[in-house]
């Protein structure tokens, strides 16, 4: 039912622009995150949609009518849409009953309907039984679903998160993650959800924004995005830590592959942005998709660093540092040679 | 469209509002001070009114305000730094009762404070001149209260508690891993104060300077009290002394208010540059967490006999001198005998002392409703919007704070004394909605900013209006600093002595001003049992809101 159209969307703050051009839709129902470091972009995006920012240029839509312009910037109040804060803004002064409650007074509701909504809601944010208590009674986490089930408790049109899970540690991320998910699924609002952790945008979206500078990078499905990557900053960001530049000298359009020469040679790459002869480009390569053993490059350990889970190692090939993920059961000292592989299927061509 | 332009539109009523309590003294005084003739009998253009800076007795007047005011300012900051950072870094003794009885100290009105320092210091009456200093072998060695130090020593004793307050909060403020990193890398502790902490409080210490210096040049009550009898002129006793002469020299009045208002504006001026500094100094540590204290050893002592002769001489020997004198008969008494309570009696039965209180609290309580409401919109524009004029609606609030009291009273004397308005209360609910407003703007400001902007903009995305979620957020979230602005403005208006003293009329007589004239028709007992009232009033009100609302106030 309600789609979000941003049409060239521009905000600058004095002289720095902080939204330079920006358009996306969003489907019903759908989950579109904007995803980017910090001063991307992302948040001044997701203010302008909620109408916590005037955009100096360009359109937002929700369902086909026009809700901020050059000329027009509907207040939020007037947006029917619900947020949820990186700091939570949950009301010290108010319980949780009345924190939820409060959207649904201001929308003049009987007290039974509010009651009733309000039980709903807490039954589905898993927060049955806490009405009454403070917030500064409430764990980050049991805060942040007050949050959660105010910006949902009257149904929106739009749920726009901002950074929802960032100050919460890392297990209890995980499993909110987990959840968000399944609500917005099961209540199936059109969400739009802010974010500078890739782990996070790829498990939860259905559409994926990426912003530097400003700037869209890519748009993409999850998927899409992982494994096709634009250009280099995408491809930098959602953790192709080896990005070797490099040109591209012929091209097999048979099996979509790309010739690429680099300062380690020749690489054999697939050729999925279908780049065209002598462009210069970059390969992106993640450190997981290194493959030691076999025939291949010749590299020596520089050093190695235990993550708990797998082994970094740092190679030097040719003059060139490549990080590599092993299994921990392959234990090199530094110093020593081994030969890696880099198949061509692992190998992403993007531009610079 | 039509909302979009409207709401850029609605500081106007507010700054109409700012712009008419604050400006019309300014310029009247300005006007005032080239118009023959004062306000009421106007003959036209003149520059006769600035030919009194040629007076001896006018320049000595100059002279005098500078003295004091600088003199006073170097006696009392150190000594309010070092008690604060002794309370706010060391174990020495009491120190949380310090902070109880600092806050205690402001609620002393200056005219009060003076009083009993004439009683205890004058070379006829004072208990110190006449009963101690003979008890202890120093017969024939006289404190006079009656001259240039006598006015310092009053007016350092005022300044020392609210400088102590500044400096003890701002010491509080600073995160502690600063001092402690010094620590670590081997600074000692008075390296340590030299460069780390006195650096991270400056800007208060700053702010805290110029406050006593405008305060100083502003004072009105202690040098007419004290510099009265003594002949002793200052700027602001001038003033007034010229306004009241029969017949009234209003023009020339004016001219020297121009002086004191121009040194004022100056020193506002580079305060709120302070201040804003301050702000960017400001983190906020950890709550609960205290910096480990620095153990004083030997030295302890002295430090707690420093301190708490201080608190002895500053706060509780005028607060006893004045219930004694209350409580017994005659002045100066001789005998526990002459114990009574009788003057708690016979007190009200002198002329209009229930009205001039009814005058007073209905002053202080009108302006402490409005100023608060109208420093709560004032400061949610500044704080919270980015409307263009808010700059100017910041400034134009502010400005009365640059304003002397007997200057803002000579300037609504100027500008009002041919309306309707003249002879009222009004003119004095008037006077002290202007006084009021940079005190409130000033209290409000810090509970405002500390309000994170999203527990606001989630209301807004919830579907409130901007009133709604101020009314239903902002001041919901407020109460203890509304509570505060409150008082604060009512105890400035209890306690002031300069703006009724030229505005007040038969029928709106204050409370201060009949203070001064049971003073001076003889009645020392009777101002010392009605100080006493006052006082236990203003501690009662503190500590009854204080209870309501479950806050902190004036800390």
């Amino acid at each position: 039912m309600v789609k979000v159209i941003v049409e060239n969307l521009v905000k600058k703050f004095k002289e720095v622009i902080a939204v330079d051009h920006v358009s996306f839709e969003v489907d019903d129902g759908e989950l579109l995150t904007l995803l980017g470091p910090s001063g991307c972009g992302k948040t001044t995006t997701l203010r302008c949609i909620a109408g916590l920012e005037e955009p100096d240029k360009g359109s937002i839509y929700f369902d086909g009518s026009i809700v901020a312009s050059e000329k027009v910037s509907l207040p939020p109040e007037k947006r029917d849409i619900g947020m949820v804060f990186q700091s939570y803004a949950v009301w010290p002064h108010m319980t949780v009953f009345d924190n939820i409650a409060y959207p649904l007074k201001l929308r003049k509701m009987s007290k039974s309907e509010i009651k009733e909504r309000v039980s709903v809601i807490l039954d589905i944010v898993r927060l049955s039984g806490l009405e009454g208590r403070y917030p500064s009674q409430l764990s980050g986490g049991q805060q942040q679903r007050v949050a959660l089930a105010r910006a949902l408790v009257y149904n929106p049109k739009v749920l726009l998160l901002d950074e929802p899970l960032s100050n919460l540690d890392a297990k209890l991320r995980e499993s909110m993650r987990l959840e968000l998910k399944e609500i917005q699924k099961k209540l199936r609002v059109t969400t739009i959800y802010v974010t500078h952790d890739q782990i996070e945008a790829i498990t939860l979206s259905d559409k994926i924004v990426i912003l530097d500078k400003g700037k869209i990078q890519q748009i993409g499905r999850p998927k899409e995005i992982y494994e096709k990557p634009a250009n280099r900053f995408v491809a930098d960001f959602i953790g192709f830590s080896n990005l070797i530049e490099g040109k591209i000298v012929s091209i097999d359009e048979k099996n979509g592959l790309a010739f690429v020469e680099t300062p380690l040679g020749k690489l054999i790459c697939y050729n999925t942005l279908n780049l065209s002869e002598g462009t210069s480009v970059v390969v992106a390569i993640r450190p997981e998709n290194i493959i030691f053993g076999g025939e291949g490059y010749k590299a020596k350990i520089v050093t190695s660093a235990f993550i708990g889970d797998a082994l970094m190692y740092w190679l030097k090939v040719s003059d060139i540092t490549l990080c590599a993920k092993a299994h921990t059961s392959l234990d090199l000292p530094s110093g020593s040679e081994v030969y890696i592989q880099l198949r061509p299927e692992y190998c992403k061509v993007v531009k610079l | 469209m039509m909302l979009h332009k409207l709401r850029k539109y609605s500081i106007l009523p507010l700054l109409l509002y700012v712009g008419f309590i604050s400006l019309p003294p300014i310029f009247y005084v300005i006007y005032g001070s080239f118009v023959a003739g004062g306000p009421l009998k106007p003959l036209g253009f003149t520059f006769e009114g600035y030919l009194a800076f040629t007076d001896s007795y006018v320049q000595s007047a100059i002279f005098n305000s500078f003295i004091i005011t600088i003199v006073k300012t170097c006696i009392a900051l150190p000594i309010a730094f070092l008690l604060a950072w002794l309370t706010t870094r060391t174990d020495v003794a009491g120190k949380g009762m310090v902070d109880t009885i600092m806050p205690a100290a402001l609620l002393l009105p200056g005219f009060i404070a003076a009083l009993v320092w004439i009683l205890l210091l004058s070379p006829s009456i004072g208990l110190i001149n006449t009963r101690v200093f003979p008890m202890i072998g120093l017969e024939g060695v006289t404190l006079n209260i009656y001259g240039l130090w006598g006015i310092i020593w009053v007016q350092s004793t005022l300044t020392v508690p609210y400088a102590y307050l500044i400096l003890a909060s701002a010491l509080r403020n600073i995160d502690p891993s600063n001092e402690e990193a010094a620590r670590i890398s081997g600074g000692r502790t008075f390296h340590v104060l030299r460069t780390v902490t006195f650096p991270l409080i400056r800007p208060a210490f700053l702010s805290c300077l110029i406050l006593s210096l405008v305060l100083g040049m502003e004072a009105f009550d202690i040098p007419l009290l004290i510099g009265g009898p003594a002949r002793i002129p200052v700027m602001t006793t001038e003033i007034y002394r010229r306004s009241i002469l029969l017949p009234p020299d209003h023009t020339s009045a004016a001219s020297i208010s121009l002086l004191v208002l121009t040194v004022a504006l100056v020193l506002v001026t580079l305060q709120r540059r302070y201040m804003s500094q301050e702000y960017r100094f400001a983190t906020i540590s950890a709550r609960g967490y205290r910096p480990p204290l620095l153990k004083l050893g030997k030295w302890k002592y002295i430090a707690s006999f420093f301190v708490w002769s201080i608190i002895a001489i500053y706060v509780f020997l005028p607060l006893a001198m004045l219930l004694i004198v209350s409580l017994f008969r005659g002045y100066p008494f001789s005998t526990l005998a002459d114990f009574t309570l009788d003057r708690f009696v016979s007190v009200w039965e002198y002329p209009m002392l229930k009205r001039s209180l009814m005058n007073t609290f209905i002053t202080a309580v009108i302006v402490g409703i409005v100023a608060t409401i109208v420093a709560l919109f004032v400061v949610y524009c500044i704080t919270r919007t980015n409307l263009k004029m808010k700059s100017l609606l910041d400034n134009l609030s502010m400005l009365p704070l640059a304003v002397p009291s007997i200057v803002l009273s000579l300037g609504f004397l100027w500008a009002y004394v041919t309306t309707p308005l003249w002879g009222t209360v009004w003119i004095l609910v008037l006077a002290f909605l202007a006084k009021g407003l940079p005190w409130g703007v000033r209290a409000t400001i810090g509970g405002m900013v500390q309000i994170e902007k999203g527990l606001e903009e989630s209301s807004r995305v919830c579907g409130a209006g901007w009133f709604q979620t101020f009314i239903k957020i902002v001041c919901r979230l407020l109460p203890g600093t509304i509570i505060a602005s409150f008082l604060l403005i009512i105890i400035i208006t209890i306690r002031e002595l300069a703006l009724p003293s030229l505005l007040k009329a038969y029928g709106s007589e204050f409370v201060s001003v009949l203070l001064l004239d049971m003073w001076n028709n003889g009645y020392i007992g009777e101002t010392c049992t009605l100080s006493s009232i006052l006082i236990i009033i203003i501690i009662l009100l503190t500590i009854t809101l204080r209870k309501v609302f479950k806050t902190s106030i004036l800390g």
